[in-house]
């Protein structure tokens, strides 16, 4: 799972100006490797030392055991994240939009030119096969979202997946699918944040804490299986939601912003 | 498995410290992401590493079996990863912005520059 996230590291990094080195001496050479090697040494023995350690395991326990009776969830870690800690995962999404309005600010926004016509120089085997695999990760997507509960799974995966359909089409510059990738990020993030905002309101109604979860019935579908409705369901959808949405803000402006100075260079010349 | 997994945190602390300490403030982010790698792996391998198990209760099973890897953890790693995701976009679009202006991503020369 964590593969998909280094991806997307690989596509952010790459999308940098060839950032000119002036001084590719490094400042006092001997001393800084030096510092470096203790430092992955005193690493490396905090973390043998930390297979030793015994935590107490009582509150993962705790979690563990009330994970199928109380949340009807088979996936630990997806129940911690959409019901027990769910407050904490707000926090996380809610970091992550700021973000994301953060690079769109410093940027100044889309750039109002769009080239997206442009289609010489592309691999015809990627604008190919994207026509299908584009569509084919968005599904797979909602299917990783709505089967997150009890297996591997979730809205953060699934948003990635998504958010990495849709840059696919934008990098094979199919002329398809581009409502795709037209997807209006900023909205796609306020619903998600004010859905997972709004899946803690109905317990309120119940005399109970914000967040407590509250369960409806459950339906089937084919290939998922059987979900259970209930809060942290939406709760996971707006985390998918501002997941994707963040994403592709981030590709969006920062790839934007790259080819409108690209524009501008060509006509300096 | 054990030692090899501490031996790889280590070597990603140390590129990572190593490359904090270089002027180049594009190098400096790397080094920080590869810290924050290297304190999530840390993490995640104090969490206990099971058999390669996921914590995923069984089919029939009631809870989860007997030495799996701790749930929080990973949960708590997994919102440190997409975290330490959107930070580093932040300071990467800071750093080109920065880069625009001044036309340089050298600490020192950066240092000099008022305001």
């Amino acid at each position: 799972m964590e593969t998909l996230t280094l991806l997307l590291f690989a596509l952010a990094i790459y999308g940098l100006p060839g950032m000119k080195e002036k001084s590719t001496s490094s400042r006092g050479g001997l001393g800084a490797t030096l510092v470096a090697v203790l430092v992955g040494t005193g690493f490396t023995l905090l973390t043998m030392k930390a297979f030793d350690v015994q935590i107490s395991d009582a509150v993962a326990m705790e979690l563990a055991a009330k994970s199928l009776p109380e949340a009807y969830g088979k996936n630990v870690v997806n129940v911690i994240l959409v019901d027990f800690r769910a407050l904490d995962t707000m926090g996380e999404i809610t970091v992550l939009l700021i973000a994301a309005l953060g690079v769109y600010a410093m940027l100044g926004g889309y750039a109002t030119n769009h080239r997206l016509t442009m289609v010489q120089g592309r691999s015809p085997v990627l604008r190919a096969s994207t026509r299908y695999i584009a569509p084919a990760m968005i599904l797979f997507s909602i299917y990783l979202l709505l089967r997150g509960h009890n297996e591997p799974g979730g809205g953060f995966i699934g948003g990635l997946v998504a958010a990495m359909g849709a840059i696919l089409v934008h990098l094979a510059r199919t002329d398809m699918p581009l409502k795709l990738y037209r997807m209006t990020p900023g909205i796609l993030m306020v619903i998600g944040l004010a859905m997972a905002v709004l899946s803690g309101v109905p317990s309120l109604f119940q005399g109970d804490a914000y967040l407590t979860s509250v369960w409806g019935g459950e339906f089937s579908l084919p290939a998922v299986g059987k979900i259970k409705v209930g809060t942290p369901l939406f709760f996971d959808v707006g985390v998918y939601l501002v997941v994707a949405g963040v994403v592709l803000m981030l590709y969006r402006t920062m790839e934007e912003w790259q080819s409108a100075r690209q524009d501008i260079e060509n006509c300096a010349r | 498995m054990e030692v090899f997994i501490a031996i790889m945190v280590g070597c990603l602390a140390a590129c990572g410290t190593r490359l904090l300490l270089q002027r180049s403030l594009f190098r400096v982010l790397i080094g920080l992401a590869l810290i924050a790698q290297a304190a999530n792996v840390l993490v995640f391998t104090a969490a206990g590493l099971g058999k390669g198990d996921t914590s995923v209760i069984g089919a029939d099973a009631k809870a989860l079996p007997e030495g799996h890897p701790d749930p929080l953890a990973q949960a708590l790693v997994l919102t440190a990863i997409v975290i330490s995701f959107g930070v580093l976009a932040f300071c990467l679009v800071l750093l080109k912005r920065t880069h625009r202006r001044t036309a340089d991503a050298d600490l020192d020369a950066l240092a000099q520059t008022e305001s």
